[in-house]
């Protein structure tokens, strides 16, 4: 980084907050995925007005740049390239209004996902969207990543909760896409710029949605002796025209994982579990969950339990929302992929995952959202033992490969970044791309915004292409920042 | 465009266009003249047989630089301001089918050509439906509808279209066919290019296929129908029963004059009442607490009376509810139909002013939206053009999303038109680029002329 763009950069964000020191620039060089990166500099503005000084002042350097929030990210949307700027949303962490008759809340990127259905709570109003990190992750990076969470099962992912957003152009001009009414003049660019990856642009306001909390939530689990009854009972749910709040799975490894970790009272000899959520009026909720535990007999289950209470509930829940952690206690590190598959596919592709799992010699647990047939393989191994992270690596491909050919999705909620890029063309062709690519030139003309996202590169997917570290950009990267299309 | 002179030299139609469709282009006046845009009569009309001929038209009239109008069923075609000129309406009715409903993954994939009532009737089967309750119920198509983004009270409980729209394939102005999304209940790989195709009106691409979310029927329904003496007070019980957590289905408000025009209501109307529709589902008892609900926020808000409608009543009465909106009852002769989109609780406002500038005009709200759609008598010209202009005048002062989405062909090019609240026009005229670089598909109609 020259001195004179570094003194540009100070004289915008001030010299405290632009930030060229190694040891600082460290901690933004990965997320909680497996690339790593470390950016040129990091800027932490106080204002939209910074943020647009900021990019204006790289686009006429021609330096890339890039937004981040909380960094909770899984596929390396937030780690920079070499050379790359990053624009942390840290300090634009204001809620700005909430507008209880319109059932609407104002808030800057920074603000904690969690703290805005704190703030609303006395309203009886919620923020829906509940992704596992939902005490660390933003909202600018929910908007990213289009985030879902456990309950976008009934109620949606991001997308169907936001109504606007201000954004920073990738030409330092800043615009709104929706806003606070329903619908606004034009093409839904606000539609589009939800999970485009920091790509097209930054998020400096967003305008959410909020939902009155229903009156009441029961919470169950069903125990079963196969993962087969298990997926059986989830499609009988389904098929029964319930659609709960919240549809969750973990199969055995997984289960003992997180007991060992939360005490949560799973039983650990269980082949699968499922975690169930019913929610809304308090009459005939009772018969809802009737219902649902009956199907989870029918289909096989040796054991349903009713969260007696409140707090029996959320510790189920700090059980299902601590699996990540929870693998710490098996493996060195693991690697999560995020297929999607229609769910009544459900018991084929576990068993595929499984069969993979052997053929690569690497243990796998799974957690997912069963409801939406959004898989979460927790696979593991061992950085320090050469070779394991790319077996994991071409272990995840294989699973992906398996959800495409069963119709399903490389991605349900973690984003595409740079961990999956080169998986794209395993769902979309070059035509898809190619009007993708064309996309994100409207918004970037010079691709400077996030380069290297999303798009592949010439690797094949499931290769190996970890090497971000500044200034050793592999070639093939560096062409894949202009991205060919 | 540059090419577009030649073409017009070059009738009867393009070679290319001709091979490309045989004997399913219309060519002779007579023929073309049912398939206008907003009174502006096509040179050609191309009728593919599927979405390879689809994509065959569209190539060989882009190529010739045509000015291409898509169209499906044809029920939105008096949208203003018309186009200066059509060369080519390809029409989608028969790229129609449902190619798989996954009744257990609570998607289907289905040809945009297909009609909302076709797809109604083949989810009936799994005891499912698309919870959009768009206007022309039996007669739009499915890529029509997206195309207009016509979302109908059920919003309120399920989304909006763009909340069910999970994937497409896309027919591009070059011919190149594009799938974005994907067919399961949740994706983030790549853009969402399907999501800037709801309110597109056709100018980014024909909408050839697309996997939407379905919900299951609720195992039993009932509804309320609410008499006040004002819109404002029935907007107020709607607003107060959308931030409950009752979860109802649908809201809607509607004044005297329309409530005449549905025969389910017809029993409940009275002078100078406002009526308020309401749909619930889910089990016995849930529904029961549900009217309980709703009837006393209605009663709280001010009703003269609430009286509920048993499973069939309800399911029977919005079939017509939903044709109140956006102008599907209302002779498109005879009537400027408005959609004016505010905040949800200046949904009064909207309706007093609306009242004050046109008092025969007949109203249908969708309070939960912020939704107003106003229907405009306009025989014997009840309305000059300032009532119009001083409407928009104030809608613009209030910060409200005025638009036309129907008028008369015979004064479609004079009609004074809204004025366009402030939009990233860069932007949008850089995305309109992006899938139409030759500004084929019907340049120039959608707000600040993009």
């Amino acid at each position: 980084m020259n001195e004179p763009f570094t003194r540009a950069l100070q004289s915008i964000v001030g010299r405290r907050y632009a930030l060229t020191d190694p040891d600082a620039l460290r901690s933004y060089a990965y997320d909680a995925g497996v690339d790593f990166g470390a950016p040129a500099a990091v800027v932490v503005p106080a204002s939209t007005d910074e943020i647009a000084a900021v990019v204006r002042l790289c686009s006429a350097s021609g330096v890339h740049f890039l937004p981040r929030g909380a960094g909770t990210g899984l596929s390396g949307g937030a780690i920079a390239h070499a050379g790359g700027v990053v624009i942390s949303t840290a300090r634009l962490n204001s809620i700005l209004e909430i507008d209880v008759p319109n059932r609407l809340a104002v808030v800057e990127p920074g603000v904690i996902n969690a703290d805005i259905s704190a703030a609303v709570a006395s309203h009886g109003l919620r923020y829906v969207p509940d992704p596992s990190s939902m005490a660390a992750c933003t909202i600018g990076g929910n908007i990213a990543e289009n985030s879902g969470g456990l309950h976008c099962l009934a109620h949606g992912v991001t997308a169907n909760h936001l109504l606007g957003a201000e954004i920073v152009t990738p030409d330092g001009e800043i615009v709104w896409l929706g806003g606070k009414t329903v619908e606004t003049p034009g093409y839904d660019l606000l539609g589009v710029f939800i999970g485009s990856e920091g790509t097209l642009g930054i998020a400096t306001k967003a305008v959410v949605r909020l939902s009155p909390v229903p009156e009441r939530t029961i919470t169950l689990m069903a125990v079963f002796n196969s993962v087969d009854d298990a997926t059986s009972a989830v499609s009988a749910i389904i098929g029964a025209g319930i659609v709960p709040g919240a549809l969750e799975m973990m199969d055995r490894l997984a289960t003992q994982a997180i007991e060992a970790f939360v005490h949560a009272g799973f039983p650990t000899d269980a082949e699968a579990i499922l975690i169930i959520d019913v929610e809304g009026l308090a009459d005939g909720l009772d018969a809802t969950a009737g219902a649902v535990a009956s199907l989870c007999e029918r289909h096989g289950a040796r054991s349903t339990r009713t969260a007696a209470n409140a707090s029996e509930a959320a510790l189920i829940w700090k059980g299902r929302k601590s699996a990540f952690g929870a693998m710490g206690r098996y493996s060195a590190d693991y690697y999560v992929q995020d297929g999607v598959i229609p769910r009544s596919k459900l018991p084929d592709v576990l068993r595929e995952v499984n069969e993979i799992g052997r053929r690569y010699d690497l243990r796998i647990a799974n957690v997912f959202h069963a409801g939406d047939g959004n898989l979460h393989p927790l696979i593991m191994f061992d950085h320090r033992k050469a070779g394991d992270l790319d077996r994991a690596i071409a272990a995840g491909a294989d699973i992906l490969r398996a959800c495409v050919a069963q119709g399903g999705s490389i991605s349900g909620e973690h984003g595409i970044g740079l961990e999956k890029r080169d998986c794209m063309p395993l769902q979309f062709s070059a035509d898809d791309l190619a009007l993708m690519a064309r996309l994100r030139r409207a918004f970037d003309p010079r691709v400077a915004c996030n380069p290297g996202k999303i798009f592949p590169t010439s690797r094949r997917c499931g290769e190996s292409a970890r090497t971000l570290e500044s200034g050793v950009l592999p070639a093939a990267t560096a062409a894949a920042a202009g991205e060919p299309f | 465009m540059k090419n577009r002179r030649t073409l017009l030299k070059a009738i009867p139609f393009d070679l290319s266009l001709r091979d490309a469709l045989g004997d399913k282009l219309r060519v002779l006046p007579d023929e073309c003249a049912p398939y206008h845009v907003c009174g502006a009569v096509p040179k050609s009309v191309a009728l593919p047989r599927g979405p390879a001929d689809a994509a065959l038209a569209l190539k060989a009239a882009s190529a010739e630089g045509a000015v291409v109008v898509l169209r499906g069923a044809g029920t939105k075609m008096h949208r203003p301001p018309p186009p200066r000129s059509v060369d080519v309406v390809i029409e989608t009715l028969a790229c129609k089918g449902i190619v798989d409903h996954a009744a257990a993954d609570l998607t289907v994939t289905v040809n945009g050509g297909t009609t909302l009532g076709a797809l109604d009737r083949a989810l009936e089967k799994a005891n499912q439906f698309w919870p959009c309750d768009a206007p022309f119920a039996e007669s739009a198509t499915i890529g029509g509808t997206i195309a207009a983004g016509a979302a109908g009270a059920l919003r309120q409980r399920f989304g909006s279209i763009r909340d069910l729209l999970l994937g497409a394939r896309i027919i591009t102005a070059d011919g190149a066919a594009v799938r974005c999304g994907a067919r399961v209940v949740k994706s983030v790989a790549g853009y969402d290019l399907h999501k800037l195709l709801v309110g597109s009106w056709g100018t980014l691409g024909l909408i050839s296929e697309v996997t939407l979310k379905v919900a299951p029927m609720p195992e039993t329904e009932r509804g309320v129908i609410a008499r006040f003496a004002n819109g404002a007070h029935a907007s107020a019980a709607a607003l107060a029963i959308a931030g409950s957590n009752l979860f109802v289905m649908a809201t809607a408000v509607h004044d005297e004059e329309s409530v005449r025009r549905v025969g389910a209501l017809l029993a409940h109307a009275s002078r100078d009442c406002w009526m308020l529709t309401a749909r619930c589902g889910g089990n016995r008892r849930n529904v029961e607490r549900q009217i309980d609900g709703i009837t006393s926020l209605c009663r709280a808000a001010g009703a003269q009376s609430v009286s509920d409608l048993d499973s069939s009543a309800v399911r029977r009465a919005w079939v017509d509810i939903r044709e109140l909106a956006g102008g599907a009852l209302y002779a498109a002769d005879r009537f400027a139909v408005l959609k004016i989109v505010a905040l949800p609780h200046d949904t009064a406002k909207v309706l007093e002013t609306a009242k004050d500038a046109w008092p025969n005009a007949e109203v249908t709200a969708h309070p939960f939206g912020g939704i107003v759609f106003v229907h405009v008598p306009l025989e014997g010209l009840s309305y000059g053009v300032e009532a119009f202009e001083s409407a928009f005048d104030r809608c613009e002062r209030a910060g409200w999303y005025a638009r036309l989405l129907s008028v008369p062909d015979q004064v479609a090019a004079s009609f004074p038109q809204p004025s366009v609240p402030p939009a990233p026009v860069k932007l949008l005229r850089a995305v309109k680029t992006a899938f139409d670089p030759g500004g084929v598909l019907d340049p120039g109609r959608l707000p600040a002329g993009v």
